[in-house]
């Protein structure tokens, strides 16, 4: 056997096991969603109907409950990604530079919430938002924590939000955290013999040196926030109405609801996929462009 | 940039202060899973005036506790296996072969780190309805690994840490390429198994979505569908759900307890390599 071959057999002998296991449980199922979803299977009748783009078609002019949940998971991204971010960067600025010695036990404690599971989360916050924060505004007489934050559609999506905002900042803050320490002090008080201020170092020095970690952090909650489900499924299961129905869940409850539209959910799968396929991309461009060396 | 002791310590315990009131919803459910129910109805802010732990006792035998932790036990063990293993072998394989096919892997091994479970759920329950192996710890290993792609890249990153020449000398001495990861480079690799058992274990012990959809037989749940089933069969009856929360979750905090340190070098070192 020459060089090239023996070496390609054993790229394929290392990679075999892996390959094996990733055609049959995703590249399989995942192409054959695809065909499928040029179809009007269902899963039960025998016969299955080729209808070309049709799916396609009626989900983008005649399922209002489905563009619905495009805008709700469009606001859910929105706001997760920037709050999370924001409250994580500015949280590991002032544990690094305020309080390095408590750096530890702080970030023990802020990432806690992440240990847990999301189900498990969901119920913590049903059990705040259905009976004790109407109790502690009956306390303490402040009508801002009296609210129905799970039955009233205008503000059920806000909450769902903000649980998973609590719930994922412990992640992101240990990113920034590793950013941080990679960040060379000498650079911030070279900057401060300048009289940069502080406001000037975080914009200017901080930042700009921190953006792996941002790309990082913002293409990972990106990702998280458009295929959330769990969260949501557990606090509200998409309710009341439709409020908070992500196209996570109403895919779900496309394929495994009454309708058992198995093609027409594989539709909206597919046009799921390639959402976030087309911003990954794009925004991985973008970031890695913004990055800079010192 | 050095700060003055007294702004640290008044920086450090107001960022403690604002840490505790962060944690006050797992407190909540810590001090409510001792209360009765009417207690928890009444006043499910105070701190509980005597440990009741009729809950537990509830909450145990609803879930039946033993079983399900040695289901998550299980499927966890298994997984991390095959993913360390599998994902190990063709990382560094992919890292180390630069030829077109090896980057054309690369590329194909990215998708499913980015193309989440509900685009291809509806045809893979299908197949594992027809093979017959929903139900089973193994089946459900497997499908994590076939997705586990993040492992990869992290094994693919800290491949480039350990010289070439280290694999090449061995192979001189014509020793087979697979004996010669195992007994060479795999173990030069611990720092990024531990990274990739960590995170995984936490991932796949708290998942929800997979299980859901492909465990029906109620002596193979794992935590998170118990809770959810529980919560169908007991509704508001917050007393024993409290229970049953704080029990779900008490292995996994245990371990973050312990192995917290490599917890977060762990997600430290996924973010930058991954």
């Amino acid at each position: 056997m020459n060089k090239v071959r023996r070496n390609r057999m054993s790229l394929l002998w290392f990679i075999m096991p892996f390959t094996l296991l990733y055609v049959v449980f995703f590249l399989y199922p995942f192409t054959k969603g695809l065909l499928l979803s040029f179809t009007d299977w269902n899963g039960i009748s025998k016969t299955t109907q080729y209808v070309g783009f049709q799916n396609y078609l009626e989900l983008f002019t005649e399922d209002s409950r489905f563009l619905h949940s495009l805008f709700v998971t469009l606001i859910f991204t929105v706001l997760n990604v920037a709050i999370s971010n924001i409250c994580a960067l500015v949280l590991a600025v002032a544990i690094e530079w305020g309080s390095r010695s408590f750096r530890n036990l702080l970030r023990t404690l802020f990432f806690l919430p992440y240990v847990f599971s999301l189900v498990v989360v969901g119920f913590v916050w049903r059990l705040l938002y259905t009976e004790v924060l109407p109790k502690l505004s009956e306390q303490i007489h402040w009508q801002f924590f009296n609210l129905d934050y799970i039955g009233d559609p205008a503000i059920a999506l806000y909450s769902t939000i903000f649980m998973n905002i609590w719930y994922g900042i412990g992640y992101f803050l240990i990113i920034y955290l590793a950013g941080l320490q990679t960040i060379d002090t000498s650079v911030l008080e070279a900057s401060q013999i300048d009289g940069a201020t502080g406001w000037v170092q975080f914009t200017k020095i901080i930042i700009p040196l921190l953006m792996p970690s941002i790309t990082i952090c913002i293409f990972t909650s990106i990702a998280g926030s458009l295929k959330i489900f769990d969260a949501i499924f557990v606090l509200t299961g998409g309710g009341p109405g439709y409020s908070t129905e992500s196209i996570a869940l109403n895919i779900y409850y496309e394929a495994y609801g009454a309708a058992n539209r198995f093609g027409y959910g594989m539709a909206k799968a597919v046009v799921l996929a390639g959402v976030i396929l087309f911003i990954s991309y794009f925004q991985l461009k973008f970031f890695k462009a913004k990055e800079v060396e010192v | 940039m050095r700060r003055s002791r007294g702004i640290q310590m008044t920086a450090g315990t107001l960022l403690i202060l604002l840490a505790l009131v962060y944690l006050f919803p797992i407190y909540l459910i810590l001090i409510n899973s001792f209360k009765s129910f009417r207690d928890i109805f009444e006043s499910p802010l105070s701190f509980p005036a005597s440990f009741y732990l009729d809950n537990y006792t509830k909450a145990w035998k609803a879930s039946d506790f033993l079983q399900t932790l040695l289901n998550n036990v299980t499927v966890t063990a298994l997984t991390i296996a095959g993913v360390v293993v599998f994902t190990s072998m063709a990382g560094y394989k992919l890292s180390r072969d630069k030829s077109k096919l090896s980057w054309f892997f690369y590329i194909l091994f990215t998708f499913p780190f980015l193309i989440p479970l509900y685009s291809y759920m509806i045809p893979l329950v299908q197949l594992v309805k027809q093979f017959h192996i929903e139900n089973s710890p193994a089946s459900l290993s497997l499908i994590y690994v076939s997705t586990s792609s993040f492992a990869l890249f992290m094994f693919h990153g800290f491949v480039k840490s350990i010289p070439v020449e280290l694999d090449e000398s061995a192979y001189m001495d014509g020793c087979s390429q697979i004996r010669l990861f195992f007994s060479i480079v795999f173990p030069l690799l611990k720092p990024a198994i531990s990274s990739v058992a960590i995170l995984f274990s936490l991932w796949t012990w708290n998942d929800f979505l997979l299980p859901f959809l492909i465990l029906t037989d109620k002596d193979a749940f794992t935590i998170t569908i118990k809770v959810f089933q529980m919560f169908g069969m007991y509704g508001s009856e917050w007393d024993v759900i409290t229970a049953s929360l704080v029990l779900a979750s008490m292995p996994i905090v245990i371990l973050y307890v312990i192995l917290q340190k490599y917890i977060v070098s762990g997600i430290a070192a996924g973010a930058i390599k991954g």
